[in-house]
């Protein structure tokens, strides 16, 4: 594993980070908005987890609605990202922090190196992070939420490189407080 | 430099992200892609309901499953040729029938309904 900056800050620590788990290959933040703006890799995505689209949390939706609802959602969190990265990190009314989530709905307070998840309004699409610093976070991947539990497998492997991460953060001297929070929201 | 981005950057590879040079390309390019993908669902839901593969569309356009492949992803930029060429192939309509009127109209000097 590696890390790649996606755009951070030249004069201290805040930015946006992935980690990248083959040499060679793309960052994991990539191949979430490679996937994501792929029609066919969504197309493919939904009719494998057509249960959970038609099932009762989201009370029944086609495949190529599904498709054009997360194009749509994508190119919003896509483009928040953008405009931060091209406005820097001196703005305090609109950084990484105000992006990003605490994990748990419940939790109002943001600790230093909570997993945190970006989340556009009641949208399905999830970027998963470390949150390092105030302004500092290790995006570990992204996925699309069609349930309210992180039971399929797509949502598993998520916590898995979450996990991954920490163990690669820890074992490189970068350590943080155990977890307050988990992931079954 | 910080100790935390110190630390972080003796990790990092040395292979940039190219993840800003696409999302520009995708801001830049939003308005067709948009016609892109939107002909690629047509496509994919046609495809998976004739049971169809990639590969038999390509052979069906003569054209090379590659160039199939990008259609699908929503990436391609059409030209009105190959579009006709996807509505024979699959025995579908992409470009609406109100598109063909309402340039019948304008070629008979009346404003499109």
């Amino acid at each position: 594993m590696k890390l790649l900056p996606i755009f951070i800050a030249q004069d201290s620590e805040d930015g946006l980070w992935s980690i990248q788990l083959e040499s060679g290959g793309l960052s994991e933040f990539e191949v979430f908005f490679d996937h994501v703006n792929d029609l066919e890799w969504l197309y493919d995505f939904f009719d494998q987890n057509r249960s959970d689209l038609q099932g009762g949390f989201l009370g029944g939706l086609s495949i190529s609605d599904a498709v054009s609802r997360t194009l749509i959602e994508a190119e919003e969190m896509e483009n928040a990202l953008y405009d931060l990265s091209e406005q820097g990190f001196e703005n305090k009314d609109s950084n990484l922090q105000h992006l990003f989530k605490p994990l748990n709905n419940f939790e109002y307070a943001i600790a230093i190196h909570q997993k945190s998840k970006a989340r556009i309004k009641k949208g399905w699409l999830r970027l998963y992070a470390i949150r390092l610093a105030e302004n500092c976070y290790l995006v570990t991947g992204g996925a699309i939420k069609l349930t309210p539990n992180m039971k399929p497998s797509h949502l598993g492997n998520e916590l898995k490189k979450l996990e991954q991460a920490k163990q690669f953060l820890r074992n490189n001297g970068i350590d943080y407080p155990e977890d307050l929070n988990n992931y079954d929201e | 430099m910080n100790n935390l981005k110190d630390k972080l950057s003796k990790l990092a590879s040395d292979q940039p992200s190219e993840w800003k040079a696409k999302a520009q390309y995708r801001r830049e390019n939003r308005e067709w892609l948009k016609k892109s993908a939107a002909i690629a669902i047509r496509v994919l839901d046609a495809l998976k309901a004739q049971s169809i593969s990639q590969k038999q569309l390509a052979e069906r356009m003569h054209i090379s499953p590659q160039q199939i492949s990008k259609i699908v992803k929503g990436q391609e930029n059409l030209t009105l040729e190959t579009i006709s060429n996807l509505e024979n192939a699959l025995g579908i309509q992409i470009i609406d029938e109100k598109a063909h009127q309402n340039g019948a109209a304008l070629k008979r000097g009346k404003p499109a309904a």
